[in-house]
């Protein structure tokens, strides 16, 4: 009777594992974008750890001259915009409120890059702050040519840049007007996530002691030059973005964009936990795996 | 409010089109993808064309700038690979980017992608900090067992085995850590499109 019991007991279990092991991945595809959704529209606030990467690109920043000129290099891919865009509205924020510095961006991945950097300065409330275009700040879009482009910018700069993304030429760009090469530059700040145009940056426009280089990137693409020729990134991959806003104190969606990748990997994390553990549950019950 | 803006609104079918595919592959989620690529490529083309057109053609013309008949006959004979017939000249193309490519970057990769970072990460010892300490110890044995890892040249086993198998514990850890990060990006992207959806075209406010 106790036997009988057991084995029914055992059924019972076996079937729901199979059940749940069963189940369409589309279920799972669902989910996971409902886990996405949740903190886009209730963030969470969940505790931010911040990095030594992240203090260290604040201090770069802080290190670099006040009312000087920072070069950006706007460079993810349209993938990218989800961490890189509030990654680098809240530092040209903090350039201008704090440092009060003139940004220059220019890119060099892929012509989408000159549009993603007019994503970026449509959210920096420019007006407010008493920036005008082409005085204190400029978009030059896309110089295409790779590393050769990258070491033209840096040495003959009004040879490669005849105008900036919205078609205005160089000669009616005031912000320009002394800039010949990198080392009229106070400040170099690159946004990528691909690790060659990081490497073109270290190359060719190299951190001085004058001139910091900081960058937002994956992790374990700045690794290798941290601390050395990056002297500071925030970690695009992970929390980097929201830790700034924390450090920082500037409130942006970085911090909620944070809470989206917690909520989402500790739902693969347990969905993963629970496909190991219904494995081990059917195998020793004798199901089918 | 649900946005009136018409290029918001093929944006909008697209990326849903996109996320379809959560659901299943279906004919929407293949027309948004090769919208994608085909926007992408023709993006590419057209700054090319309008880059080689304002650095090269019109100085030319406009100018009278002739050495750029130069760098203009390496660009046409880039483009001779696609012929049977003449794509060897585009060897010549080739040759020139290569040989460009390496000068620029060979009188800096050196200084910049080994030295710098071996003499500020390996070579900089903070013993007060015993955390900085013990990274530093990590990353010398990670970087050496690693390194010996991949030495095929000698048959693996007694000590060296032993070593060789603690830079493979390394590497592991390695692709584990990269392993999240591209989930990460991707989870990124994916939000990138919703928030398009939400707050672009739907018009439902941003949480702050």
């Amino acid at each position: 009777m106790v036997e009988a019991k057991a084995k029914e007991e055992k059924g019972i279990v076996l079937r729901i594992f199979e059940a749940y092991r069963g189940l369409n991945q589309n279920v799972w595809y669902v989910l996971f974008l409902a886990m996405v959704i949740i903190p886009m529209v209730y963030p969470l606030a969940l505790p931010i750890g911040i990095s030594q990467y992240t203090r260290d690109f604040k201090a770069a920043i802080d290190r670099s001259k006040d009312g000087g000129r920072a070069l950006i290099s706007i460079n993810y891919c349209t993938g990218g915009e989800g961490p890189g865009l509030p990654a680098m509205v809240d530092t040209i924020k903090y350039l201008v409120t704090r440092k009060q510095m003139t940004i220059v961006n220019v890119g060099i991945l892929m012509p989408v890059v000159g549009q993603l950097a007019e994503n970026v300065f449509a959210k920096v409330p420019w007006d407010s702050y008493g920036y005008v275009y082409g005085v204190d700040y400029v978009n030059l879009g896309f110089i295409i040519g790779q590393e050769a482009a990258v070491a033209a910018i840096a040495t003959d700069f009004k040879t490669v840049i005849k105008q900036d993304y919205r078609g205005n030429p160089a000669s009616a760009l005031p912000i320009l007007d002394d800039i010949y090469g990198i080392d009229d530059f106070d400040l170099v700040v690159e946004g990528t996530d691909y690790s060659g145009q990081l490497h073109m940056v270290i190359r060719q426009w190299p951190s001085t002691p004058d001139r910091p280089l900081v960058t937002h990137v994956f992790a374990g693409t700045a690794l290798p030059f941290y601390p050395g020729s990056v002297d500071g990134f925030v970690d695009t991959a992970g929390a980097g973005p929201a830790e700034f806003e924390v450090l920082a104190g500037i409130p942006g969606t970085a911090v909620i964009n944070s809470d989206v990748i917690s909520l989402s990997q500790l739902f693969l994390l347990i969905v993963v936990l629970m496909a190991n553990i219904s494995y081990w549950i059917v195998r020793s019950l004798g199901g089918k795996t | 409010m649900v946005s009136l803006e018409p290029g918001l609104w093929i944006a909008a079918i697209l990326s849903i089109g996109y996320l379809s595919v959560v659901v299943k592959d279906n004919v929407w989620y293949r027309v948004a993808v090769e919208t994608l690529l085909g926007a992408s490529v023709g993006n590419w083309v057209v700054t090319a064309l309008l880059t080689v057109n304002a650095q090269a053609i019109t100085p030319l013309v406009i100018d009278g700038q002739v050495m750029l008949i130069i760098p203009i006959l390496l660009g046409i004979a880039l483009l001779m690979a696609v012929s049977a017939r003449y794509g060897w000249v585009s060897r010549y193309g080739n040759a020139w980017l290569m040989g460009v490519g390496c000068g620029i970057s060979g009188t800096t990769v050196v200084k910049q992608m080994i030295i710098v970072p071996i003499a500020d990460s390996i070579l900089t010892w903070n013993v007060a900090d015993a955390a900085v300490l013990l990274g530093r110890i990590v990353l010398i044995v990670s970087l050496v067992t690693t390194l010996l890892y991949f030495l095929l040249t000698i048959e693996r086993k007694g000590y060296l085995a032993r070593v060789q198998q603690v830079g493979r514990y390394f590497i592991m850890l390695m692709m584990g850590i990269f392993l999240p990060t591209h989930q990460n990006w991707n989870i990124g992207a994916m939000q990138q499109m919703l928030q398009l959806l939400m707050h672009q075209w739907l018009g439902i406010p941003e949480p702050m």
